[in-house]
């Protein structure tokens, strides 16, 4: 079930974020997208999640096409931007909140993939007390936990210390062999070198190169 | 996982309690040494002035301005809190949800039942501490009370909702008071005291059907020397108020469909 763009554009305040940007996604292989800061790398996610609407073409996903068969693209995982997340619950309380909308995973799998990722799950830490690193982690977690069949990443190794972006790096790698679509971006080099099977430079909106 | 432990941990039940017992407290302290009037005087003769109570508006003691700003600006608070801070939270993390969802429509209407079962504490708190204030209890009665005091507080909550909507931030909240607390503020009370006659300010369509649930709304008291007589005008039957309250609500759904279509979030 490959993700298919189709000659996307988007304008804010007649500014064009995303320029005529057509790309296939296929499951199995991970996409490192890299740019410059406001070069369109977010906004792309955005829209291929169905967060915004694009001015002009079209994302199909398994066929269907987003905003007109779907509103939001299904089972997907999802870090962009600064996730708030529920402050006055413990990391485990929010994530068992989140996975009991779908009711797909166990207990025993987020309290995995917290311990996992080095955050307690019996703690009563509440997020709000969180340090960035950690609510970073958490964000991973709560993308990764259910295995989703896409994944959609904006500088998801930002705020983590040189552990965990090993572990996260591995568990990466581990959801890929799942034939996952996995979607990141970074403005870490090695990142991209060591995860991305293939590579998008993105620049003012367009698709620069992609090898 | 138990669907009930998640659905008291999202409406926050703790929260809830604490917020309706401080409101609470500062009304019961505001009447009872601020203004020296006791509690346990208050039986509940109508729905009205039940409501007034729940309101914090003890017009038949006191009817100055200041004593109903005052209170009210309590009350307010204490629904736009306890719904603005629901709408806030989901807004805030709606990249998460919305995946998990698949449809914006699907998180609202939980964020609506959310703020019901919020609406059902926070009156049921309030319940509770005015049978242990003020002793008094006529079960059939109350029951209608809080029927209509429940669906009073969504009428103004879907208000607040939509601001949510629209501003999901502070400005939503700090909007919804000002929308919220304007009308009361400037609407009008035509009342009488013995042979005297004030009217204050005018009314507000919004008004009618919030205050005026109860056809001719009436309280005498034979224990004072004069009687005193406080009546909502225009004077609409029950069945009317809750005709436009029912149709405001209809129209403040229709509208919040419309917003959520048009949102994007960016």
């Amino acid at each position: 079930m490959n993700i298919n763009i189709n000659s996307i554009s988007k304008y804010i305040n007649s500014e064009c974020v995303l320029n005529s940007v057509s790309y296939v996604f296929e499951p199995g292989k991970i996409y490192g997208i890299y740019g410059k800061n406001g070069s369109g790398k977010t906004m792309l996610l955005r829209a291929i999640a169905g967060l915004i609407k694009t001015d002009s073409g079209t994302i199909e996903y398994n066929g269907k096409i987003l905003h007109k068969d779907l509103d939001y693209l299904p089972d997907t995982g999802i870090i962009i931007e600064n996730i708030q997340f529920w402050k006055m619950y413990s990391g485990y309380e929010n994530l068992r909140m989140l996975a009991s909308i779908n009711q797909n995973i166990s207990e025993d799998e987020i309290r995995d993939i917290m311990s996992y990722f080095g955050l307690d799950p019996l703690s009563k830490k509440k997020v709000s007390k969180y340090s960035l690193g950690m609510r970073q982690k958490l964000s991973i977690c709560q993308a990764l936990m259910e295995h989703p069949h896409i994944l959609l990443l904006d500088e998801p190794t930002n705020a983590l210390d040189q552990s965990s972006i090993s572990l996260f790096r591995n568990r990466i790698l581990e959801e890929k062999s799942r034939n996952t679509i996995i979607i990141f971006t970074s403005h870490n080099q090695e990142d991209i070198e060591l995860l991305a099977d293939e590579i998008i430079h993105i620049e003012d909106g367009r698709i620069k190169e992609h090898r | 996982m138990k669907s009930c432990d998640i659905l008291l941990q999202t409406v926050n039940v703790k929260k809830c309690i604490f917020v309706s017992v401080i409101t609470f407290f500062i009304r019961y302290v505001y009447v009872n040494f601020c203004m020296g009037f006791s509690l346990k005087d208050v039986i509940i003769l109508n729905g009205f002035y039940s409501q007034l109570f729940f309101g914090g508006l003890f017009v038949d003691y006191s009817f100055d301005i200041i004593s109903l700003s005052f209170q009210t600006l309590i009350y307010i608070y204490e629904i736009c809190y306890l719904t603005v801070d629901i709408t806030c939270s989901v807004n805030d993390n709606l990249t998460i949800l919305l995946p998990r969802y698949g449809k914006l429509s699907r998180i609202y209407i939980k964020t609506l039942i959310y703020i019901l079962c919020r609406n059902t504490i926070l009156i049921a708190v309030n319940y509770i501490l005015y049978l242990i204030t003020c002793h008094q209890s006529v079960l059939p009665q109350d029951l209608k009370i809080m029927v209509l005091l429940w669906i009073e507080l969504f009428t103004f909550q879907l208000l607040s909702y939509l601001l949510c909507l629209w501003k999901s931030s502070i400005s939503g909240y700090i909007i919804s008071y000002i929308i919220l607390f304007l009308p009361i503020m400037i609407c009008g009370f035509n009342y009488s005291m013995g042979n005297d006659n004030w009217t204050i300010g005018g009314y507000s369509v919004f008004h009618c059907c919030i205050f005026n649930w109860h056809n001719s709304i009436t309280v005498n008291y034979l224990d004072y020397a004069y009687e005193y007589s406080v009546s909502c005008a225009p004077n609409l039957s029950s069945r009317t108020s809750c005709y436009i309250s029912i149709i405001l609500c209809s129209f403040l759904m229709l509208l919040g469909n419309i917003i959520c279509k048009r949102k994007e979030i960016l």
